[in-house]
């Protein structure tokens, strides 16, 4: 198979990779549950980024299981999508220097 | 074998092997040839040019015993859900895999896609791909147990799918695969088997890849099939 149409369909499909990547990310719910432990009592707030800030916002003393459980189901999925969204554009930047090189050839 | 892809492609194969969807699909596709290594071992090498495509085709008479939602089983596995073309055919994708599920389409055929409910996912229609489950044979990837369309009947369907293609990359890498594997089946004295799966076309079928391989200076496996 003529090895460049091979390499623009990978391009092509690692390219639309990255953008599902990134919208699934941008699904997740922001931010990050944090539990402030202060005389003896636990507190949680919801960390979420605004610019180069870190807001902390007040949730109560007591959270429900069910919310615990999805901010940390959400936190390994947003740092799994980080890893893969950087595989996927290594790929693409392989991917562009391959035909890059082709073409030259 | 790349390794990080073997890696992910083992895992996804194990979860599929571990909710009873693999026994109910079949590997179609590029992916075949990595599994053809085991059939003719000893006869001879495969060299497997393939895309990050895993195919699985879901035959007509193949009813889950029960739902698995693939899109939550593959989840933790990094794999996160697209759609591709005008018709938005879903896939799990993976930096290192995209797996598809696929339908023999039948009758005038159509381009609409087809609603698989008890795996979560919709399913493109294809011309011929029934052939791919019409003749099976059980082998292994790892240790995990994958039915894969029978060499013959693989060698068959690439062929005539070949004019129907419409990138000439893809006739090309088809008609190479195809040509690889009538070689070692006959190599492996299997060339019968291909002739019996040939015999039950219909003429046109016959007719259409009599004339790929003629066109294609292949003339001796044309007279070889006849």
């Amino acid at each position: 198979m003529a090895i460049k149409e091979l390499l623009q369909e990978e391009l092509g499909n690692s390219l639309r990779m990255a953008r599902d990547y990134e919208r699934a990310s941008a699904k997740l719910p922001r931010g990050c549950l944090v539990k402030k432990v202060i005389r003896g009592r636990p507190y949680y707030y919801l960390a979420q980024r605004e610019k180069d800030r870190v807001r902390f916002k007040y949730l109560g003393r007591q959270i429900d299981e069910k919310e615990l459980a999805k901010y940390a189901e959400s936190k390994r999925l947003r740092a799994q999508y980080r890893r893969l969204l950087a595989d996927v554009r290594k790929q693409v930047r392989f991917l562009r220097k391959a035909l890059r090189a082709n073409q030259a050839v | 074998m790349q390794t990080k892809q073997y890696d992910v492609c083992l895992k996804v194969l194990r979860r599929l092997e571990e909710s009873g969807v693999l026994r109910r699909v079949v590997l179609v596709g590029s992916w075949c040839l990595v599994l053809y290594r085991e059939y003719f071992r000893g006869v001879g090498e495969l060299s497997a040019v393939r895309t990050r495509d895993m195919d699985f085709l879901v035959p007509k008479q193949g009813k889950m015993d029960q739902n698995v939602d693939v899109p939550t089983l593959l989840k933790d596995l990094g794999f996160i859900v697209g759609f591709r073309g005008e018709q938005g055919a879903m896939m799990l994708e993976h930096p290192e895999l995209m797996i598809e599920f696929l339908v023999a389409e039948s009758g005038r055929g159509t381009d609409k896609l087809k609603y698989l409910p008890e795996l979560g996912m919709n399913a493109q229609p294809l011309r011929f791909m029934d052939i791919a489950s019409s003749k099976t044979v059980l082998l292994h990837f790892g240790d995990v147990p994958v039915t894969v369309p029978h060499p013959a009947a693989f060698v068959l369907h690439k062929l005539l799918v070949v004019p129907r293609r419409r990138e000439a990359a893809k006739r090309e890498k088809d008609l190479a695969a195809a040509l690889a594997v009538l070689e070692l089946l006959e190599a492996k004295g299997d060339l019968p088997l291909v002739r019996e799966v040939l015999v039950s076309f219909p003429a046109a079928w016959k007719k259409t890849i009599m004339r790929v391989l003629q066109d294609n200076g292949a003339d001796h496996w044309a007279k070889a099939l006849a």
